[in-house]
């Protein structure tokens, strides 16, 4: 269970990812030789400080609303009251930040500190804090024009879990409702895709980019950064993809059994150790139970022993006899609170009456 | 010969009947304004089931008229079926509510290791329902009725010391068993442990083929109605004069009140039996010992009167009577004539005919050459739903008439029986949503016929005593019926009996599909087969053999499923009548939803509805 299934939601809008880059070069770590200049933008041939050297290191989710739901049929809705409200961060502490593993390793930029909430600008109808995850499978060619080289024509995605969350009134949506009964723990996956950033000074969206995402339910035993499924691989040439598309990950929801609690009775450990009180419901229904149980016995009794066409009557009561179990178990035992009588199995001797 | 002799078992105990009451409504049929919410409300799945619950033998009687309660099988129960399933309690239609017949019931008498006999019990309906039993308000817990039939007998080969089993099956030559049993108290009440449960009081003895299966060839001794109820305290009754025993085998099981629903029986003061002399004069012959503790459960209602042969002779052609405190309360009809049908509900398929065997009697006697008029009236039927509740009017009954033919006028033969013929032909749908037409075939004796008028139909006539027929449609199909021709059929099914909701979703294709074989199992049974579908039997053969072809080459088909007709009513008309009645009838009964009480509730009544046409 991940964002990667039936019930979710999806969001578009940007990002902001605003690092300082002054960092990006491991030889500014050398105080020996670190120049006055290197704080300063590159100009032309001069990388000096590279492309943002006054960068605060925030990472900020800019007009990001919710564009569809997923509900758990496998159906999805553009109607469902989600659609539309925003996906945002921090409203009351600083923006989460995005941080180098190391100038040697900057191809895991994590974010740490953030905080992901579904709103409507005054009221939050989930919230939690983003779980620490680098981006992974950077793929640099994603945009396919001559210009967009480097960062600009990349892409990658994160892939975390928030939470546990904050659930506000999530009563007026359906898909809320469906994927707060999924998540009990309160723990959402979250996985989106960043591209499109801009890295100009002299641009109006200097520092923001293109964020696609989606947010589901998470399983506690499940991997966080990654999903169980199927991953597809490109062909590689020089450790990049070769042809026109990149690594990405696929699940076959195979049909399930859905877990109704509701459907499941208490039923009491051991019923034929359980007395019942005489000229009660449950004893009444048990004592059925086990007639029918007998009377299923002597059928089969019969049938295989030289009256094969006494199968049909037992057939018959095979089906009684699953009604009575039906009854019987959602019957509750007086005196006993919380549990259900249960099936007995006891063959009656003498077997008189119903 | 019947259980109302000598020789004779009495047991007492409980029944449970596990009716669903969804369909007592007729409007509840119409698929197109059936509502889902119905299936929560009530106790509404139910499975039919009729089982005999704790019911043991209390007393015998044998063949020189002495009675025991120390014979060996006292104390033996009264079982239903040992190795398959339970038999079903079955309306004939929701506007037919008063005829519920047992389908697929077996009897035995056991120890509960040997049978010492066993058989199925010939499919019969209750009869002459007394809602007033108990003399309190309530829905069907005051109410009592009787069943009676006969068991096609085997006989367990173990030893026994009883005298009283050998002197039975000494008497059943043709290997048949009477039964009666009275059946009053039912529960209805959800919350309580014997929700579904009643009380049940009957009697077993020796029958032969050559009498009738579901009446007793004796006196019939009748109440003075009131709107078609007991106007008084005691409801209709047979009785036998057996001169072999010299004794009088009178039936007061169904008869007597009691004070509260499946209690002890009322104190209605002094009970005598006698008879009539010609200005109708009382002259008693005995007391009656109903007041005796646990009298009822122990007899059954069944006491032997011992005569002298002078009281022989003077009872041999005179009106058996109950007098009440010195008055006559119950008597036999005028002159001790009564005629009465051993069958009395059909199921017609269109086209089909059967027949029916009237027998008429005079003081017990064959009553030979004797005219009864046979004539149309449904006014013992129910709508089955009040039109004044908002939820619209209920189709009528009984009409078109032309399609239930058979003659006016009958006259029975040198033994005092006559033979007809009733057919059925197609009644052209004219209650829509549901299949068929029911109707009601009254007969009376000619002779009795003018008197009973001049007492405006208070004396003289049982509102039971008529025919009920249904009547299925005709009902077409192509070759190879598919899904889309067929639903509006499971639909109806899905809708009135949720308990099937636990094994199949009738309303859907693939649930169907995914069943396919086990229901082709199940609608192929014969009508008597327990595990019959449906268990209703208000299928048509038509309706039966489309949904096997389909069953056995499932196809979805094209387009949308064809609906149910729609609802046919006669909307102004029916709604006069109806609503004239429900205030008739309106005293004393407070009718829970559903019940049997609900159905007659909103019934017409034989002064406007009955007659000659």
């Amino acid at each position: 269970m991940s964002y990667l299934g039936p019930l979710r939601l999806q969001f578009s809008g940007q990002f902001q990812a605003d690092p300082s880059t002054v960092n990006n070069d491991v030889r500014h770590y050398n105080n020996a030789t670190f120049q006055p200049q290197f704080q300063q933008p590159q100009s032309g041939q001069f990388m000096n400080g590279w492309w943002a050297p006054e960068g605060g290191g925030a990472f900020r989710l800019v007009g990001c609303t919710v564009t569809m739901a997923g509900y758990a049929d496998g159906t999805t809705s553009t109607t469902d009251p989600v659609v539309g409200l925003a996906v945002a961060d921090a409203n009351a502490r600083v923006a989460g930040k995005i941080v180098d593993l190391d100038p040697q390793q900057q191809l895991t930029s994590e974010i740490w500190g953030l905080i992901v909430r579904l709103t409507d600008g005054n009221r939050d109808f989930f919230s939690g804090a983003f779980e620490v995850t680098p981006f992974s499978d950077i793929w640099w060619k994603r945009a396919q024009s001559p210009g967009a080289k480097g960062d600009v024509g990349a892409s990658s995605f994160y892939q975390s879990v928030i939470g546990p969350v904050t659930w506000g009134d999530t009563s007026g949506s359906p898909f809320l409702r469906q994927l707060r009964a999924a998540a009990p723990g309160g723990m959402l996956s979250i996985k989106f895709n960043v591209d499109g950033y801009h890295m100009a000074l002299s641009s109006q969206n200097f520092t923001l980019g293109r964020i696609a995402g989606t947010i589901g339910p998470a399983s506690p035993d499940e991997p966080k950064r990654f999903v169980l499924g199927r991953q597809l691989f490109p062909q590689l040439a020089s450790a990049r993809p070769a042809g026109l598309m990149n690594f990405m990950p696929a699940v076959v929801d195979l049909p399930t059994i859905v877990f109704d609690p509701r459907g499941v009775y208490p039923m009491i450990d051991n019923p034929p150790l359980v007395p019942l009180p005489s000229d009660s419901v449950v004893a009444r229904l048990s004592n059925q139970f086990d007639q029918s149980y007998t009377a299923l016995l002597n059928a089969l009794n019969a049938t295989f022993n030289g009256e094969p066409h006494r199968l049909d009557a037992a057939i018959g009561i095979m089906y009684t006899l699953r009604l009575a179990a039906q009854a019987l178990v959602a019957t509750p035992i007086p005196g006993l609170s919380d549990v259900t009588a249960g099936p007995r199995w006891q063959f009656v001797a003498g077997y008189a009456s119903g | 010969m019947s259980y109302l002799g000598p020789i004779r078992l009495h047991f007492s105990g409980k029944f449970q009947a596990d009716v669903s009451t969804i369909n007592n409504d007729v409007r509840h049929y119409d698929n197109d304004t059936f509502d889902p919410a119905l299936q929560g409300k009530q106790k509404n799945s139910g499975s039919s089931a009729f089982r005999f619950v704790d019911c043991r033998v209390t007393m015998v009687g044998y063949a020189d008229g002495s009675t025991s309660r120390r014979d060996p099988v006292v104390g033996l129960s009264i079982g239903d079926a040992p190795a398959r399933v339970s038999g079903k309690i079955v309306d004939l239609d929701p506007q037919q509510q008063l005829v519920s017949e047992l389908w697929g019931l077996i009897v035995r008498l056991t120890d509960g290791t040997r049978d010492f006999f066993a058989g199925p019990y010939t499919v019969s309906p209750f009869t002459d329902m007394w809602w007033l039993r108990a003399q309190q308000q309530g829905a069907d817990m005051s109410a009592t009725a009787f069943y009676q039939s006969v068991i096609s007998v085997v006989w367990g080969d173990h030893p026994t010391r009883s005298r009283f089993l050998r002197e039975l099956r000494a008497a059943s030559r043709d290997h048949l068993l009477s039964i009666k049993f009275n059946v009053d108290g039912y529960n209805m009440d959800m919350t309580s442990a014997n929700c579904t449960m009643g009380r049940i009081a009957g009697t077993i003895g020796p029958a032969t083929a050559d009498e009738p299966s579901r009446f007793v060839i004796g006196r019939q001794l009748f109440p003075e109605l009131k709107h078609t109820q007991p106007a008084a305290k005691m409801n209709f009754m047979p009785a036998v004069v057996d001169p072999g025993t010299k004794r009088i085998y009178a039936d007061f099981g169904n008869a007597l009140p009691t004070a509260t629903p499946g209690g002890p029986l009322a104190n209605i003061g002094r009970l005598q039996i006698g008879w009539l002399d010609r200005r109708s004069k009382f002259h008693p012959l005995a007391a009656v010992s109903y007041l005796r503790k646990d009298w009822y459960p122990q007899t059954a209602g069944i006491q032997a009167f011992r005569l002298t042969s002078r009281e022989l002779a003077a009872v041999r052609a005179k009106r058996l009577a109950i007098a009440q405190n010195g008055t006559t309360i119950l008597r036999e009809n005028d002159e001790g004539m009564y005629a009465r049908a051993d069958q009395f509900v059909y199921r017609l398929q269109p086209g089909e005919s059967a027949s029916v065997e009237l027998r008429a009697t005079q003081y017990g006697q064959p009553l030979a050459n004797t005219r009864i008029f046979v004539f149309h009236d449904s006014s013992g039927l129910q709508p089955a739903g009040n039109p004044q509740d908002g939820n619209g009017t209920p189709p009528r009954f009984g009409i078109p008439k032309r399609a239930m033919r058979f003659p006016r006028t009958v006259r029975t033969d040198h033994r005092g029986r006559v033979t007809f013929t009733i057919k059925g032909t197609d009644p052209g749908n004219p209650r829509g949503y549901i299949d068929g037409q029911v109707y009601g075939i009254r007969y009376i004796l000619a002779d009795l016929y003018d008197r009973i008028g001049k007492r405006r139909w208070t004396f003289g006539w049982n509102p039971s005593d008529f025919l009920s027929v249904l009547v299925f449609d005709t009902y077409e199909a192509p070759a190879r019926p598919a899904w889309t021709d067929l639903k509006a059929i499971f639909q109806q099914y899905d809708n009135l009996y949720p308990v099937m909701g636990h094994i199949i979703d009738l309303s859907r294709y693939e649930s169907v599909v995914a069943h396919a074989r086990l229901l082709a199992f199940a609608f192929a049974l014969p009508r008597h087969d327990p595990n019959h579908m449906p268990v209703t039997r208000d299928l048509s053969n038509g309706k039966r053999d489309a949904i096997l072809r389909f069953l056995a080459r499932p196809k979805r088909g094209r387009g949308r499923a064809a609906a149910l007709p729609a609802a046919v009513t006669d909307a102004m008309d029916t709604a006069i009548a109806l609503a004239r009645h429900v205030l008739a009838d309106a005293e004393g009964i407070t009718p829970a939803s559903g019940s049997k009480t609900y159905a007659v509730h909103t019934r017409g009544q034989v002064e406007e509805l009955a007659g000659i046409d």
